[in-house]
């Protein structure tokens, strides 16, 4: 299981775009206003930053997972801590994407279809492909998803030049001000810092060496598009209409037409969007099971697949209704994994890691 | 053996591929075109639908006969939209489906009643596009309106829609922009207004197959407060006036008339700059400075249009013509209703966003306050072909 500097590209970028379109507009847009883009920039900047400190931690012990690593740094113990903690982050946002994802497709294309069977299908192709494919698989998935969403972003944007309002823009800052920016900045941040998963990625590489840049770079387009995006659905809804739709994106796609005959293309932009969820899910069931087997010393991380995807299943169909995922990205997600996993043990890592190499050099 | 287990997965998978828990027969839905809303008893709404019907649909005419009516009406009462369709489901046959839904009416009490508590379930459900023209029946109700055939559009309700786009207002993006006025502090909502008429001006309105069809027209525009109540109408060209200061008024034709000469000029680039000035006592200025340009239609005069200086008379013409009617608009909304439809407010929000914080409060006292200055700048780009009109003789021209 191999991965290239070209595929770790793609995977960030692929895995990233879809479900920040979908879920942090709405939020950004309601604490930021009109000023969301800055939000969206800023949070950019610093989520380059937080894949950089990552793979530049992973890259002290190329070749080593996470799971391998965080031991010989912190010791046994405080190395299975730091472990366990990305564990349950791992665990916990499977379940919760799972459970999105199928709330989404039944709420816009699939009204009657039970929930357990969207959650089911999205599972069975997530163990077809880390069963069979592996991160390679992954890898050379979103080496032909990527494109495909880059360029249906990229064609949307240029159906709707029309109907862009300019004035949406104005008054820059001074309805908002430093802190709404900043909260605004939260949400594109926690998603963006989900990149710390280089932790684990970069021990895939063929050429480890290349990994901080291809990642940054990864994460830079990702977030690229995704302000893009933003200022795509201020210039067409306005902020006051984004920060109440629950998926604005959806909205202003749907909004596109184009000399009255291309008319209702949400519907692509949603099959676009799976692609990129799809990535985004086995990405994690792949960590999480691995990491797992990895941390029980199970040798072959195949056969716990079963076991992780029958608690998946049930952890998605549990959560009594749609609230609950959204406390979860609202609570867990930026109050402790966003701190703690993405910008707190990652620093961590790489400072102690470094100390520790340079230690071992001198004597 | 692994092959067999294989095989009867991919034959078990046949049976989600059909997607059985959701499939929608394009002849088990009724396609909803045209939404109505009225008053009902108990603060209730009537809602109305207009219905096309798929087999009278069809362009190709088969010979003779009578034309078929290429859609029906059916309406009726509830609590709120979903409660009435629930209701409309008991008499009609397939399911509504409202993807295709393009143009909402609201009947005149239910426009006065307000909309504030109705509305949400166009954007809570997925399949209704935001893209949609709203309207007010003038004097009337919705559901008579959405009854109205018309003989060039089979579902009639097309006919609103091209109505409105030809006459250069904001067609499909109404929706929108209401719902854009309601969440604003400094723009007040208004909605294009349809009237009942006929096809011939001044005859006796016959039925739909006589000489004399009824016809829904476009009659000018409601204003609505921020609680979203209809609080009066304007006519058509007072629309345009409007429009063209919010500077999205896509054409316009103005006309003069002395006693020796009547003259009118077809504008295709319009816009609209508004520059705010706020005194040291507080007094709200805004100077409007509406541009147009566009090609002259008819010059009844022996001014020959070739000379520049004939040119720059009829072009002074128009200014003055346009700029006192725009004025007088503008007057008319500030003093009789001090609603601020043209988005005055929002102007200062971007332009001045530090003194917006303090009046946004009570936009609605400042606004009549306000001291409003139209200017206007005309051009005349294209002449047309001749230079003077051909019936005048070579003495009564005036190079």
């Amino acid at each position: 299981m191999k991965l290239s500097g070209l595929q770790i590209f793609w995977l960030m970028f692929t895995f990233e775009t879809g479900n920040m379109i979908l879920l942090t507009l709405s939020p950004t847009f309601q604490d930021a206003k009109q000023d969301a883009w800055i939000s969206f920039l800023l949070a950019s900047i610093l989520g380059t930053l937080i894949v950089f400190v990552s793979s530049k931690a992973a890259l002290l012990y190329p070749g080593k997972t996470l799971i391998e690593y965080s031991k010989l740094i912190f010791g046994k113990w405080l190395g299975i801590l730091i472990v366990i903690v990305y564990l349950i982050q791992w665990y916990s946002v499977i379940a919760d994407i799972l459970r999105e994802f199928a709330e989404f497709t039944i709420t816009i294309l699939l009204p009657t279809t039970p929930l357990w069977v969207l959650v089911l299908t999205m599972l069975l192709l997530l163990i077809y492909i880390t069963y069979s494919g592996g991160i390679e698989g992954i890898g050379r998935c979103s080496e032909v998803f990527g494109p495909i969403i880059l360029l249906s972003v990229f064609i949307l944007l240029i159906l709707s030049v029309s109907i862009f309002n300019y004035k949406n823009f104005l008054p820059v800052f001074s309805d908002t001000g430093f802190v709404p920016i900043l909260k605004g900045t939260v949400h594109p941040l926690s998603f963006l810092g989900e990149s710390v998963m280089m932790l684990m990625l970069l021990s895939f590489m063929d050429q480890p060496n290349k990994g901080p840049k291809r990642a940054v770079l990864g994460i830079a387009a990702a977030s690229c598009l995704v302000s893009t995006v933003a200022i795509w659905v201020l210039l067409i809804l306005g902020p006051e209409i984004a920060s109440k739709l629950r998926h604005p994106a959806f909205d202003a796609v749907s909004y596109v037409t184009v000399m009255d005959f291309i008319q209702n293309l949400e519907i692509l932009a949603v099959l676009v969007w799976l692609l990129s969820v799809f990535i985004k899910l086995s990405l994690y069931f792949f960590l999480a099971n691995y990491g797992t087997a990895q941390l029980l010393h199970i040798k072959n991380w195949r056969k716990l697949i079963w076991v992780t995807s029958a608690f998946f299943f049930v952890l998605a169909v549990i959560f009594p209704n749609p609230t609950y995922t959204y406390i979860f990205d609202n609570t867990f997600w930026i109050y402790f994994a966003l701190p703690v996993n993405m910008v707190g043990i990652p620093l961590l890592l790489w400072f102690v890691g470094s100390l520790r190499k340079k230690y071992q050099a001198n004597h | 053996m692994r092959k067999i287990i294989l095989r009867l997965g991919l034959c078990l998978s046949v049976l989600f591929i059909s997607g059985c828990w959701d499939r929608k027969e394009l002849n088990e839905q009724a396609l909803w075109i045209g939404s109505g809303w009225d008053v009902a008893k108990n603060d209730g709404v009537e809602l109305s639908g207009q219905i096309v019907i798929p087999s009278n649909i069809q362009t190709q005419g088969g010979g003779g006969g009578l034309m078929q009516k290429g859609f029906f009406t059916i309406s009726a009462k509830g609590k709120n939209l979903s409660d009435a369709l629930q209701n409309i489901q008991t008499k009609l046959s397939r399911e509504a489906f409202s993807g295709q839904r393009r143009v909402i009416i609201f009947g005149e009490q239910f426009a006065r009643r307000g909309l504030k508590r109705q509305l949400d379930n166009s954007q809570r459900r997925a399949d209704v596009s935001l893209r949609s023209d709203v309207f007010v029946i003038k004097g009337s109700t919705a559901k008579k309106a959405l009854s109205v055939s018309n003989p060039l559009e089979k579902p009639p309700i097309a006919a609103t829609l091209g109505e409105h786009k030809i006459s250069g207002g904001r067609g499909n993006t109404a929706y929108l922009s209401l719902l854009m006025a309601a969440t604003s502090d400094g723009l007040r909502p208004s909605i294009p207004v349809l009237e009942f008429s006929s096809s011939l001006d001044g005859e006796k309105k016959g039925n739909e197959n006589s000489a004399n069809p009824p016809l829904l027209r476009l009659a000018g525009v409601a204003i609505f407060d921020k609680n979203l109540k209809m609080q009066g109408l304007l006519n058509m060209e007072e629309n345009r006036h409007m429009l063209w200061v919010m500077g999205i008024l896509q054409n316009l034709t103005i006309s003069f008339k002395k006693k020796d000469m009547n003259a009118s000029l077809t504008l295709n680039k319009l816009s609209s700059k508004i520059e705010p000035h706020i005194s040291k006592n507080q007094q709200i200025t805004f100077t409007v400075t509406l541009k147009g340009e566009g090609s002259l239609k008819e010059n009844n005069s022996g001014l020959d249009v070739q000379s520049p200086n004939n040119l720059k008379r009829l072009e002074k013409e128009f200014e003055k013509i346009s700029q006192k009617q725009v004025q007088q608009t503008v007057t008319k909304v500030q003093k009789k209703y001090g609603l601020d439809i043209f988005g005055l407010g929002e102007v200062i929000h971007r332009k001045k966003p530090n003194q917006w914080k303090s009046l946004k409060y009570d936009w609605d006292k400042r606004f009549p306050e306000a001291d409003i200055i139209v200017k206007t700048d005309i051009k005349i780009k294209e002449l047309g072909m001749d230079g003077p009109s051909l019936l005048f003789k070579e003495s009564e021209i005036k190079k």
